[in-house]
């Protein structure tokens, strides 16, 4: 999978859960300026991006996702990117 | 979130330095309870900590750990509707008996929890309003808290009676030095007795008019025997607060609850009359296959 797609599914799997559009899914999104981003939904998307990438992430790297830009580089590291 | 009081603030901090994704937790709570919240917690946090902003760290990181595991333990839940734990030894193993997981992430976690998980704060105001309340109208308390935990339950009933004594039961030798420490910082523990023993032996003490045990049921093999035994130790006529955790999957939970009506009728079998209950959720669940830990609140009679 190439950074496009990569970058594709996670804003994809972040809409689904975070109920917004895709397309509003930059790189400057975060906990901090979505506001319905909170601890639940976090875990919510954490695991919807392990089983849709098919990827893990242990408790240190679940609390460093914060943004998309850090879930990004953080999926693209896992999957050899 | 600029105007909070300094231990919340210094609390917020903590959160927010090493685990972000808990920030908005004390805005969430602040937003659903308001100004008396705030009051009770900080009065809480800064007769515990006193300014000691590194002992509110470790608690912070206590909390943030213990939460993020039970988070990912109720997204495996909501798959297997089941506890992982299969015995109450490999419990004692794990928890109860470890020091390091009971001082550093257990006990401060669930401190906090009282105030920052919201169905824990609601049963907090609950039992103030339907099991404290009552009880102030005795000339006597004697209560008996099993399995006290972190002595938050019976730090409650002590500063809101006067006239009770307390006698608190629990098996873990952290919980007991975490309840001691707690009631001396409230100035409270001249009106308590520790007992190092097994819940379900209380074969000795005084005849309890009161009695408390709160998130007990779901961390026992056979939760009907102990409340059996908890009848036959109480006086007829006592007043009693049981809670239990339902769908809610801690790493030392073992009995699973699915709803109040499966707690009542091990409660009514025991020889206790319910008097009150009530159901608190931590949120809603999205859907019908998720699920959402709940606290099942029961007033009973003896």
């Amino acid at each position: 999978m190439d950074n496009a797609a990569i970058r594709e599914k996670i804003a994809s799997v972040m809409a689904t859960i975070l109920e917004m559009d895709a397309a509003d899914i930059n790189d400057d999104s975060s906990m901090d300026t979505i506001a319905v981003w909170d601890s639940l939904k976090h875990m919510k998307l954490v695991i919807a991006l392990e089983q849709e990438l098919g990827v893990e992430f242990d408790d240190q790297e679940v609390v460093e996702l914060i943004s998309f830009r850090l879930i990004e580089l953080a999926v693209a590291e896992k999957l050899g990117g | 979130m600029s105007n909070l009081p300094p231990h919340i603030a210094l609390l917020q901090s903590a959160i927010a330095d090493n685990y972000a994704i808990f920030q908005k937790v004390i805005a969430a709570r602040l937003g659903e309870f308001g100004a008396p919240w705030v009051e009770r917690f900080e009065g809480e946090l800064q007769t515990l900590f006193d300014g000691d902003r590194d002992a509110i760290a470790r608690a912070a990181d206590g909390y943030c750990a213990f939460s993020l595991e039970a988070m990912r333990l109720q997204a495996r839940f909501d798959i297997t509707k089941t506890y992982a734990p299969d015995s109450y030894d490999k419990a004692v193993e794990e928890v109860y008996g470890n020091e390091t997981y009971m001082v550093n992430t257990y006990l401060p976690a669930l401190l906090l929890s009282h105030y920052l998980w919201p169905h824990h704060y609601r049963q907090l105001l609950w039992t103030h309003e339907h099991f404290i309340a009552p009880l102030k109208a005795l000339d006597v308390v004697r209560f008996c808290d099993v399995g006290i935990g972190t002595g938050f339950y019976s730090k409650e009933l002590l500063a809101g009676l006067d006239q009770a004594q307390g006698w608190g039961f629990d098996i873990s030798p952290s919980s007991l030095v975490h309840t001691r420490d707690v009631l001396q910082k409230w100035r409270l523990d001249d009106r308590y007795t520790f007992c190092p023993r097994h819940v379900a032996r209380l074969d000795d003490g005084p005849e309890f008019n009161a009695f408390v045990t709160v998130e007990l049921l779901e961390h026992l093999e056979d939760p009907q025997a102990f409340l059996r035994e908890l009848r036959g130790t109480v006086a007829s006529g006592a007043l009693g607060l049981i809670t239990a955790a339902i769908d809610a999957p801690n790493r030392d939970h073992i009995y699973l609850y699915r709803d109040n009506e499966s707690i009542a009728a091990q409660i009514e079998v025991a020889g206790f009359e319910i008097v009150q209950q009530e159901n608190f959720a931590a949120y809603i669940p999205a859907s019908e296959q998720e699920t959402a830990p709940q606290s099942g609140c029961f007033v009973v009679r003896a």
